[in-house]
């Protein structure tokens, strides 16, 4: 790994961490949901939050997949590097270890849903997939495929 | 200690700096009862459920034993080096800043690994963390139903710097608050400073 890319997973890490972390919201928005449209890349909340893969597009495609199969809550990360930990996709009430919300890891996508937020954490129940434009950051070339490790 | 290993720590020394940082202006946060009488809270279940485990003493226990407490619920196993070493001292911290507050708490320390974690490594372990640090185990059946119900992922995997018989556990590292009715509270990502979980935990145990 170059240091430019070192640097430049850090900075991702950063911003994502930074935004998962973001300052309370008043009570009332915890609790009931609003509703929201978030457009971003579908990812596993453990590897965006723990930095210990580059968790974005196809060089952590692999690893998503596992993760979200494995049972680890799949988030979207906005462009802010919001992330929003998905807790339902539509009438799929188990997002956890499922195979239909696993093939949706590092697309890039729009959802309709109501948000909740608590001491800083956002959740999101999704309705719907409003626009799902497929994998289309590449950055494999550069960072290699993930995880390490068999 | 390997690269790999050296660069996670430094990575999460950041991180847990950037923490602190994010937090500075969060001390404030607005109290977060979860649920209104009027309102039902949709995140009470999405978190959380019955568990059956053996606990670092050898004594059977389950989810309803810790009844009228708050769980402090973390998943990682004795081994681990890099996750669970950030995240134990800040349970620890946070617990010994709460004061007479973390009587109410019970810090759980459940293994993802228990083919290696007996009650005997178990105990070792979670000693050197904070006295009244739990510690859970069982069989993979009892095991797996409890990373389910929490959601936390878990893959065993070898890395190029492994001996023969070596081998880590990729694995959740968010810790879960639970109420004293098992429902689900608050979650605290990994890299949450002591001062943050100090005072996340200190709104719902007040």
């Amino acid at each position: 790994m170059t240091i430019l890319s070192q640097v430049r997973r850090r900075a991702l890490l950063s911003t994502a961490f930074a935004g998962l972390l973001a300052a309370a919201v008043p009570a009332s928005a915890q609790q009931s949901g609003q509703r929201v449209t978030v457009t971003g890349e579908i990812s596993d909340s453990w590897c965006t939050i723990s930095g210990l893969m580059f968790a974005k597009g196809t060089a952590h495609h692999q690893c998503a997949v596992w993760c979200a199969l494995g049972g680890i809550p799949v988030a979207i990360r906005d462009a802010n590097g919001n992330l929003y930990l998905i807790l339902k996709i539509g009438d799929d009430e188990d997002s956890a270890g499922n195979p239909r919300v696993a093939k949706l890891a590092t697309h890039e996508v729009t959802v309709d849903g109501e948000l909740l937020e608590r001491d800083g954490v956002k959740y999101l129940l999704v309705d719907r997939i409003a626009d799902d434009k497929g994998v289309i950051t590449m950055t494999h070339e550069e960072h290699g495929i993930q995880p390490f490790g068999n | 200690m390997s690269a790999s290993v050296a660069r996670r720590s430094v990575l999460a020394g950041l991180g847990m700096m950037l923490a602190t940082r994010a937090f500075g202006h969060d001390h404030k946060a607005a109290p977060a009862s979860p649920a209104s009488p009027s309102a039902p809270d949709l995140l009470a279940t999405q978190f959380g459920g019955p568990f059956a485990l053996t606990d670092h003493t050898g004594k059977r226990v389950t989810d309803a034993d810790f009844r009228s407490r708050f769980m402090l619920v973390y998943f990682g196993f004795t081994t681990c080096t890099d996750t669970c070493p950030v995240d134990l001292p800040v349970i620890a911290q946070a617990l010994d800043a709460l004061g007479p507050l973390a009587a109410k708490v019970a810090p759980l320390f459940i293994s993802v690994d228990p083919v290696n974690d007996t009650p005997a490594l178990m105990a070792a372990y979670v000693a050197n963390f904070h006295p009244r640090l739990i510690g859970l185990s069982g069989s993979e059946t009892d095991i797996a139903a409890a990373a389910k119900a929490y959601r936390v992922h878990r893959r065993k995997l070898t890395q190029a710097h492994h001996g023969e018989g070596q081998y880590t556990i990729d694995h959740g590292s968010l810790t879960y608050l639970m109420g004293p009715d098992g429902r689900f509270l608050t979650l605290l990502p990994h890299r949450t400073s002591p001062e943050r979980m100090t005072a996340v935990l200190r709104k719902y145990l007040s």
